[in-house]
């Protein structure tokens, strides 16, 4: 209750500074009022608010505990990648005036169709990115409120839908800095309190030692909603109860039973029929992959090392110090394989690590949320400024994460056991505080991933609606340009046209068609949210940056620097890179589990390259373009606003 | 690359300092030359974009040599498995250096870009008769079509 009330505390915040900030725009051009009054730090902290995603907040703190200190590297990515923004693309893009990454093709290439294979990217890289947003908000609200799933999803794009309605991109600045401020908290004030309250971080041997997750001195019972596969990494004793009987006899080896709030081991309370008849289901699975099954007798079985067990719905009871037995998907870690920061198979193969550090060092500059909001700076200086500060912004957050992570693999070990490894920031603050301190800190963090997920998906939804209403769907009013946000590629800073109260009409319309495009952009990646519930959603984050880092950044890079970049080479470049990489990703989807942590999955360090070779090399063999136009667009980039 | 491209084409490069600063070369350039893109501004704003360029590279590769760099410490240095630092595991620490480290590459790096821009400023003569930033930008645009 207390987690439902921050959330929408904190939802009715973000859309009353939406909705205030209307008003006050609503006079004159927000792109106007934007670039005389906000400063960089109100820029940086809007763009870091945006860039915090439910990847970020929840996904970092569950990947590291799930894969080892390895995962980290992703955090580091997500941040430097902010330093090739800075160092290639923030002031020049500003300069340009390019609002999107589309517009940056005209004002560059001046090619319409180029324009509209750029727009589809964008439609592409903001669905794929959306996807893995909606299906954090749904587990929080499943966690903190038991809505279920699909309802979860429906209600999380209602809101979203809603706060891009209700503000559009007014006053949006205020509402993504007021967001990270939201998020900084949610994650920093628990992970301290805890780290304060327990001493330190605990029992160092379990994060380091030699040792993987047990049981603990008590045994342990965790709850099973569905059937489910486990490996038991060493031999041990287990025995599933059904829901119903152990809340009513009681266990022995039982650890803390339900106490409302407190064992959130499992998901939610099975009816005893409903584990029955999945028992069932369980066996049938178990015949049918040769795994041993099991069934909800209470008998304790034996179980070897390495062996695979078709475990029913029901209350899995693990006898004091057993291994935890891990879900499809984790691999059993010792601490010291666990803390490794690299080598190794998997995750922290040099490979695969080199690879990601590449996707999102320079897939970061093609996510098109991002380049939006580096319009609200004045001039291409104050958006190196603002650049800096998202470093910095980004760099404190990142400090967090690893906290959660640390401490779950120690205190909540039962997510290896279901595979929820994803809920361990909303799980660990009761398994640290059992009082109602537990459950304040857990509606804190349930608010700050759902700010997290509220913007980074209002953001995306504006970048793909914007892009179908106004480059895929038919053009208002074809040759001429349309007024408002794309009149003036290459205007700067205060002198960008107001809108023109003479367009009133027609702007009215493309009011409209924003707000249909809109919720069309919204359902595709909700139903592909509840089709992808099993999926590991990093995989989702890692395509999107790839396909950024495979396309828009070698667009971006050469086109900015290279004055020999033609509209055939950005074509030709963009497709080899795209290609490639969604290739890789949908061979490793394909897959399954044994892929998720293969080249495959992370395919930048081969498509990278390789776009950038087509691009420059069709390029070359191409007819340059006239160079009248090609140097008006170097100009408009890189002389400094006040040389005229 | 884009240094190769541009060799060939007039005008040619100036002398050696060009790319690293704007002095050396001829000492002003009018703001209307720029507006109207003359051969002689175009070799002011080469130079611009190429110093920017070089400065930006370099700051790439501490930026990207610094990342590529500590996994490979991380695969070297096994033996501090079990070694912490007021009790965070070092692994931790390693994974939590790279951002305070990007932060002081980011702010050098601007510090020297805006440098270079206020240098080119320096070099835009301002004894043209004042042109306010408005009509600027539209002749620009039209510049482009």
């Amino acid at each position: 209750m207390l987690a439902i009330g921050a959330i929408v505390a904190v939802t009715a915040g973000a859309l009353g500074i939406g909705a205030w900030g209307v008003r006050w725009a609503r006079t004159t051009s927000d792109l106007f009022v934007a670039s005389r009054a906000v400063t960089p730090w109100w820029n940086a902290a809007a763009i870091s608010g945006e860039y915090l995603s439910a990847a970020s907040f929840l996904g970092v703190a569950g990947l590291t505990m799930r894969s080892g200190l390895a995962a980290l590297w992703l955090p580091v990515g997500f941040t430097a990648g902010y330093l090739a923004l800075l160092l290639f693309v923030a002031a020049p893009l500003r300069r340009s005036g390019a609002y999107t990454l589309p517009d940056f093709v005209e004002v560059r290439l001046g090619d319409r169709g180029l324009r509209t294979v750029a727009s589809l990217i964008v439609l592409a890289i903001g669905v794929l990115y959306v996807v893995p947003q909606l299906r954090g908000a749904g587990l929080v609200l499943g966690e903190v409120a038991d809505v279920p799933y699909t309802a979860g999803i429906v209600l999380a794009a209602a809101v979203v839908v809603g706060s891009v309605a209700l503000g559009g991109m007014r006053a949006v600045t205020y509402v993504q800095a007021f967001q990270y401020w939201v998020k900084i908290v949610a994650i920093s004030l628990p992970a301290c309190l805890m780290i304060v309250h327990l001493g330190g971080l605990p029992e160092r041997a379990a994060l380091l030692g030699r040792e993987l997750p047990t049981a603990g001195d008590r045994g342990m019972t965790i709850r099973l909603a569905e059937p489910s596969t486990v490996t038991f990494p060493r031999a041990t004793r287990f025995r599933v109860v059904a829901e119903a009987e152990l809340r009513t006899a009681g266990d022995g080896a039982a650890r803390d039973l339900p106490e409302p709030g407190r064992a959130r081991d499992g998901v939610r309370p099975v009816p005893a029929g409903a584990a029955g008849s999945a028992a069932g289901a369980g066996a049938a699975g178990a015949s049918r992959t040769g795994r041993a099954p099991a069934s909800v007798d209470g008998r304790w079985r034996s179980v070897g090392a390495g062996e695979a067990v078709r475990l029913p719905a029901g209350a899995l009871a693990l006898p004091p110090g057993a291994t935890l037995p891990v879900a499809e998907g984790i691999h059993a870690k010792t601490g010291r394989e666990w803390a490794r920061p690299a080598g190794g198979e998997g995750r922290g193969s040099p490979l695969f690590l080199y690879s990601l550090l590449v996707a999102t060092f320079l897939g970061t500059m093609g996510l098109p949320h991002i380049l939006v909001r580096f319009y609200t700076n004045a001039t291409g200086s104050a958006a190196r400024h603002t650049t800096v500060r998202v470093l910095g912004l980004l760099g404190v957050f990142y400090l967090f994460p690893v906290v959660y992570g640390l401490l779950g693999r120690v205190l909540v070990p039962e997510l290896y056991v279901t595979g929820q490894t994803d809920l361990v920031v909303l799980r660990l603050p009761e398994a640290v505080f059992v009082d109602a301190t537990g459950r304040t800190l857990v509606a804190v963090v349930a608010a700050g991933a759902f700010a997290a997920f509220v913007s980074t998906a209002s953001g995306l939804l504006v970048s793909t609606a914007g892009t179908v209403a106004y480059d895929l769907l038919p053009r208002l009013r074809r040759g001429e340009a349309p007024g408002g946000r794309r009149s003036a590629p290459l205007a700067r800073g205060p002198s960008a046209p107001t809108l023109d109260p003479a367009t009133e009409d027609p702007a009215a319309l493309r009011r409209r068609r924003f707000r249909v495009s809109a919720l069309a952009a919204i359902v595709v990646p909700a139903l592909l949210a509840i089709a992808a519930r099993g999926l590991d959603i990093t995989i989702l984050v890692s395509w999107s940056f790839a396909l950024a880092a495979s396309t828009f950044c070698p667009l971006l890079l050469l086109g900015i620097w290279w004055t020999g970049l033609t509209p055939r080479g950005a074509l030709a470049g963009m497709l080899a890179g795209g290609a490639v990489a969604s290739a890789g990703i949908v061979a490793a989807l394909a897959g399954g589990e044994a892929m998720e942590e293969s080249l495959l999955s992370q395919p930048a360090v081969v498509s990278v390259p390789l776009a950038f070779a087509t691009m420059w090399l069709v390029s070359r063999r191409d007819e340059p373009l006239p160079r009248a136009q090609v140097a008006a667009a170097m100009r408009a980039m890189h002389a400094p606003e006040r040389a005229g | 690359m884009s240094g190769r491209r541009a060799r060939r084409r007039p005008p040619r490069r100036g002398g050696p300092g060009a790319a690293d600063g704007l002095p050396g070369g001829p000492p002003a350039v009018a703001r209307r030359e720029l507006d109207e893109a003359t051969p002689h501004a175009q070799l002011f704003l080469d130079r611009l974009r190429r110093a920017h360029l070089s400065l930006a590279g370099v700051a790439a590769l501490a930026g990207g040599g610094l990342l590529a760099a500590l996994p490979l410490v991380a695969l070297a240095l096994p033996a501090l498995d079990d070694d912490a630092w007021l009790g965070v595991p070092w692994p931790v620490l390693l994974l939590l250096t790279p951002y305070p480290l990007l932060v002081a590459l980011a702010w050098l790096y601007v510090r020297r870009a805006d440098a270079l821009d206020e240098a080119f400023l320096a070099l835009v003569a301002e004894d043209e008769e004042p042109e306010p930033d408005a009509p600027a930008a539209p002749g620009s645009r039209d510049a482009r079509r």
